[in-house]
C-alpha cells in the first residue's frame, strides 16, 4: 500500500479552503477562523515527522485543526469564569410562562439542515481534489466568489472559450462525484 | 445544412456551453432559446441540463466560501519560512 506522504508547499492551494468552510461553522468568526488555520499549518509542520502516512493529508490536517478549535472553546471559556445558570420558574406573578419558554428554539428547526449543507460544502471541495488543481481554482473563483468571466481571463491568461471548457469539465466531474450521495 | 436550419440547430457542445453559460447567467438570450429547442428531441443535454441545475442549487445550498488571497498568501509565507528555519 503507498503511504501518504506530506507536501507543505501545496497545503495552501490543496486544502486552506477546505479547512476555512470546516472551521468557520465551529467558531462562526473569520478572523478567529484564519488564525486557528494558521495555528493548524504551524503545528502540522512541528509534527510532520510524526506523520505515519496512514490518513491523507487532509484528514491529518484536520485532525490538528479539530483539536486547535477545542483548544480555543477551553480558553474562552475558562476566561468566561463559570457559566451563569438562571432559573426563574418559581416566579409566582409569572406563573406559566415557562410553558412558553419550554418551547424549542426555532432554530433547532433548521440546525440539522445546516449541518447538512455544510457537509455538502464539504463534499464539493473534496470532490475537486480530483480535478487538475489550477482548473479547480479557476472553478471556484468563477463559482464560489462569482468573478467575471474577463476578470478570471485576464488572471489565468486564458481565453474565455478556455474558460468555459474548463468549466464544464469541472461541472461534468463535480456532478459525477456527488452523484452518489447527493444527487 | 442549410444556413436556415443553421440557425436554430445548435449540436451538443455548443448546447452545453450554453448551458453552462446560463448556470452563471450569461447565457445570451437567443442562445438560450436555441438550447431550449434542442433539449425538445436531445435526451442526452436534457440529462446533463437537469444534472447541471442541481450541481447550481447544491453549491448554492452549501454557501461554501473561498477565504481571502490575503491569508492564503500570509499562509503560505508563514510554512515557506518555518521550512527554511527547520532546515537550518
Amino acid at each position: 500500500m503507498p503511504a501518504n506522504t506530506l507536501d507543505p508547499n501545496k497545503w495552501v492551494d490543496r486544502y486552506s479552503d477546505y479547512l476555512f468552510n470546516y472551521t468557520i461553522v465551529r467558531v462562526n468568526d473569520r478572523e478567529v477562523a484564519n488564525d486557528l488555520i494558521s495555528e493548524t499549518f504551524l503545528a502540522a509542520l512541528k509534527s510532520a515527522k510524526y506523520f505515519k502516512g496512514e490518513a491523507s493529508e487532509r484528514t491529518w490536517l484536520i485532525s490538528i485543526l479539530k483539536r486547535k478549535i477545542i483548544d480555543y472553546y477551553r480558553k474562552i471559556n475558562s476566561r468566561k469564569g463559570q457559566a451563569e445558570v438562571k432559573i426563574n420558574y418559581s416566579d409566582d406573578y409569572n406563573e406559566g410562562e415557562w410553558l412558553e419558554e419550554q418551547v424549542a428554539d426555532q432554530f433547532d428547526k433548521t440546525a440539522e439542515d445546516e449541518m447538512e449543507n455544510t457537509e455538502l460544502g464539504l463534499a464539493i471541495l473534496e470532490c475537486l481534489d480530483s480535478i487538475n488543481e489550477k482548473h479547480a481554482e479557476i472553478f471556484k473563483r468563477k463559482t464560489i466568489d462569482g468573478a467575471d468571466t474577463e476578470a478570471i481571463c485576464n488572471e489565468f491568461n486564458i481565453t474565455p472559450s478556455n474558460l468555459w471548457v474548463i468549466i464544464h469539465r469541472a461541472r461534468t466531474a463535480l456532478a459525477a462525484c456527488l452523484e452518489k450521495n447527493w444527487f | 445544412m442549410s444556413n436556415k436550419s443553421k440557425f436554430f440547430f445548435i449540436d451538443c457542445s455548443e448546447a452545453a456551453e450554453c448551458c453552462n453559460k446560463s448556470q452563471y447567467k450569461e447565457a445570451k438570450f437567443f442562445d438560450k432559446v436555441r438550447l431550449m429547442f434542442h433539449l425538445t428531441f436531445c435526451k442526452t443535454c436534457r440529462s446533463f441540463s437537469s444534472k447541471n441545475s442541481k450541481l447550481t442549487s447544491l453549491i448554492e445550498k452549501s454557501k461554501i466560501q473561498t477565504c481571502p488571497d490575503e491569508n492564503k498568501e500570509q499562509w503560505r509565507k508563514e510554512i515557506k519560512k518555518e521550512l527554511v528555519e527547520e532546515r537550518n
